[in-house]
């Protein structure tokens, strides 16, 4: 559990000093893009529980996240 | 000579499948994230018609406050987490668990406040642009979420403590435990998308 917190604590600060050390504009879309992806699996499976859901619940709940993500990637790259 | 029965197992760890809390409480957990959901899209749909705006807007934020209400948030998951954990094993300091989980959290609380008002009181609210309508809307509307997650979790606290949950019956506490966490899964997504991509 502890390792599951340090994971999400690191992917939480990586964009955002990312950001401030002044990473390209379109790098940084896509490293948030996967790290969010990265830490809602983690969240679901470990603190939500759901690795030991039936497997339908699991994959609805982290089905969301990606979708969500997927949804915002696809209007980023129309644009 | 009769067989033994075996023995039932000290710690009542789950080992078949489960959906951890109640399965309405999952019902209104879906509800609240298909919502998010669709204005999440409708954040970067607005996003894409006026990208200047959304810059411009996203320059004015905190991302060192938007880092630490997080790391608050995550925080107080995590101690959610750990405390559903020894209630289920019959551990002690649930309670400590929890109340450090309230503390965290306020971290979140208290950073929001402050940023709301430093916003105010120079000028943006919801009427400044797009961008402040979504950042105002969509941030208080996770506030209110956070706000009634803390009252859960104040109540799971005095309920575990006076005994009402002792890891016999868990449906009341991963119902809970799902409930904050679903805050916070919500917030992951919300953060980078107004601090960082805007």
């Amino acid at each position: 559990m502890l390792a599951v917190y340090i994971v999400l604590m690191a992917c939480t600060m990586t964009p955002v000093i990312a950001m401030q050390a002044g990473a390209e504009a379109s790098v940084l879309v896509w490293l948030v893009f996967a790290l969010v992806i990265v830490k809602a699996v983690l969240l679901v499976d470990h603190f939500m529980e759901m690795r030991r859901a039936p497997a339908g619940w699991r994959f609805a709940t982290q089905a969301w996240a990606p979708v969500v993500i997927l949804a915002l990637a696809v209007i980023h790259w129309v644009n | 000579m009769q067989a033994s029965a075996p023995k039932p197992s000290i710690t009542p760890s789950i080992t078949a499948r489960h959906l951890p809390g109640d399965l309405a409480v999952w019902f209104f957990i879906f509800a609240e994230l298909a919502v998010f959901g669709i204005l999440f899209i409708g954040f970067g749909v607005a996003r894409s018609l006026d990208p200047e705006t959304f810059s411009a807007g996203r320059q004015l934020l905190h991302p060192w406050t938007g880092l630490i209400n997080t790391i608050g948030l995550i925080t107080a998951s995590y101690l959610v987490a750990v405390a559903v954990h020894r209630l289920r094993d019959r551990q002690p300091a649930v309670t400590l668990m929890l109340w450090g989980a309230i503390a965290a959290s306020c971290i979140y609380t208290f950073g929001k406040v402050w940023e709301y008002a430093d916003l105010y009181s120079n000028g943006y609210n919801l009427g400044t642009d797009t961008f402040f309508m979504f950042y105002f809307f969509l941030t208080f509307f996770h506030f209110m979420h956070v706000v009634l997650g803390q009252i859960i979790l104040v109540i799971l606290a005095v309920k575990v403590k006076k005994g009402d949950y002792n890891g016999d019956d868990m449906n009341g506490m991963e119902s809970g435990a799902s409930y904050w966490h679903m805050v916070d899964l919500v917030w992951l997504v919300l953060f980078p998308m107004l601090y960082v991509l805007a």
